[in-house]
């Protein structure tokens, strides 16, 4: 510091005033720090936020993209019976696999608490493989499994004496199928998630607890699940919008059949906007995820800020 | 507190604690044994993918037996594809990308994070807040506008879009992962000499 300014010293006046207007901008710490941000923003603005825009555009014109038609493409979509089954679909894809992903991944959290920390390593190791595992791999070898005609699980109910099921040709099953991936694959995030939580909770709180005389599912419901409730919403409601939006799971399984009766809105915006081309209607119709996920992303960010509140206090 | 407890702990029937004990057994084994059924259903599609990479080609169509064992295992599968020309040429692109978005991400975000966390200037709570929006922006909300972006840059099936969009998907994450991270280091690293 102290030689530095030697430096400058020795400099002719007119450039020592210009340097130390830079330098004194310079070393104020938000435009530092703005500097710092700034390819984050340029590619945030450039990649994100005005395509956003972008597809709100396009999604107000014709399929030739050359006129203006406003909310046409909605309203054509909205009477469209395929369109109101895609939303359906989406629905009942979205809560049914999250409802039993965060079941489940409680369970699994609950059971992994039990066991020595020691151990819990390897464990958990084996339980994240499908959270590891490329999704679109995954599907591909759920999809062998779901294969027709030389099925794994078709072997297995055949040995039991069950008739063969065509697991992807038809609407219920296939739903099914997709749901129980989605389940496999998201399952272990939940127990992550839950299993950081139930750390957190003093084990003091239990102590006290079983001195009041509270059983196994009283300290579940009256301690574990106020304590940890902050991390069921936040995971909840975030797995509720990349769910909502999955696009691999249905596209390798089953690509929306059989007759559209699986295709959910991530799908059916790839094949009726880049597949046949009608990019405006696709544009529409992934922007009708956008209110849904919009509510969710408020509550997400509601909790977000409040269990920072509630950590800084 | 914890000495409370420990008092506490010593104060105990013998009794109850033999009862106690038998009941954490029973916990630890149930626990064990539910584990290991959810790590076999887990493990269920990776295992059966081993198994049909293993398989011949006249195995597979034969379409004889349990299709859940080899019965003539082989590698010539995997000595096939990796003396395929093309399987090559794609592992090769991914290698690419994978450096190319893995170290333009954490450059962007290892920046904007401790900018955004630690020299906290005017708006950085929001802007903060804003990041963590994009990050629930699911992709298939955008793709089709990227589609139409990508085709007007020329790039369309071209490996260098994709060196730009997974940063894009990428780096929302990374910085929301990071900014934890360097508001949680110690201040005294930042401290000027």
């Amino acid at each position: 510091m102290a030689d530095r300014s030697a430096v400058a010293v020795s400099l002719p006046p007119h450039r020592m005033v210009r340097r130390s207007f830079m330098r004194r901008l310079l070393e104020r710490r938000s435009t530092v720090a703005l500097l710092m941000c700034s390819p984050l923003f340029l590619l945030i603005a450039g990649l994100v936020v005005y395509p956003a825009f972008y597809a709100l555009y396009l999604a107000m014109l014709n399929r030739r993209m050359t006129q203006f038609v406003g909310l046409d493409n909605f309203a054509f979509l909205l009477k469209r019976d395929t369109f109101r089954l895609v939303i359906f679909q989406s629905c009942l894809f979205a809560v049914s696999s999250v409802v039993l992903k965060s079941f489940l991944g409680f369970v699994l959290a609950h059971l992994m608490s039990n066991i020595p920390s020691g151990r819990q390593r390897i464990w958990r190791g084996l339980l994240l493989v499908p959270w590891v595992i490329p999704l679109a791999l995954s599907t591909l070898g759920w999809w062998w499994l779901f294969d027709p005609s030389y099925s794994a699980f078709n072997y297995l109910l055949n040995a039991l004496g069950i008739a063969s099921v065509p697991w992807l040709g038809v609407a219920w099953p296939a739903r099914l199928c997709m749901i129980t991936v989605n389940v496999w694959f998201g399952t272990s995030f939940f127990m992550i998630m839950y299993l950081a939580a139930l750390k957190s909770v003093p084990e003091q709180l239990y102590e006290a607890a079983a001195i009041d005389g509270a059983g196994t599912f009283q300290k579940m419901f009256y301690v574990t699940v106020p304590m940890i409730r902050n991390v069921i919403s936040v995971t909840v409601l975030y797995s509720l919008i990349v769910t909502f939006a999955n696009f691999d799971i249905v596209r390798i399984l089953t690509n929306g059949g059989p007759e559209s009766k699986t295709h959910v809105f991530a799908t059916y915006a790839f094949q009726v906007g880049i597949q046949s081309g009608d990019i405006p209607l696709g544009a529409s119709v992934s922007l009708f995820m956008f209110p849904l996920l919009a509510v969710f992303a408020y509550f997400v960010l509601r909790n977000v800020t409040r269990r920072g509140k509630e950590m800084t206090v | 507190m914890s000495g409370a407890a420990a008092t506490a702990g010593v104060l105990v029937p013998a009794r109850r604690h033999a009862s106690l004990h038998r009941q954490r057994a029973w916990a630890l084994w149930g626990s064990y044994a539910a584990l290991g059924v959810f790590v076999i259903m887990f493990l269920v599609p990776p295992f059966y993918m081993v198994m049909t990479s293993l398989k011949s080609p006249a195995e597979i169509s034969g379409q004889a037996g349990n299709p859940w064992f080899v019965h003539h295992p082989t590698l010539q599968n995997f000595i096939d594809l990796f003396m395929m020309r093309d399987f090559r040429g794609f592992f090769l692109n991914s290698a690419m990308i994978t450096t190319v978005t893995v170290s333009v991400s954490m450059v962007i975000s290892v920046l904007a994070a401790f900018g955004l966390a630690r020299m906290g200037f005017k708006g950085s709570q929001t802007l903060a807040t804003g990041v963590f929006l994009t990050y629930l922006i699911p992709n298939s909300l955008l793709f089709i506008p990227l589609f139409q972006i990508i085709g007007a840059l020329g790039l369309i099936n071209n490996v260098r879009a994709l060196a730009l969009i997974y940063p894009t998907l990428a780096v929302p994450f990374c910085t929301w992962i990071m900014m934890g991270i360097s508001a949680r280091s110690p201040a005294s690293w930042m401290k000027r000499h």
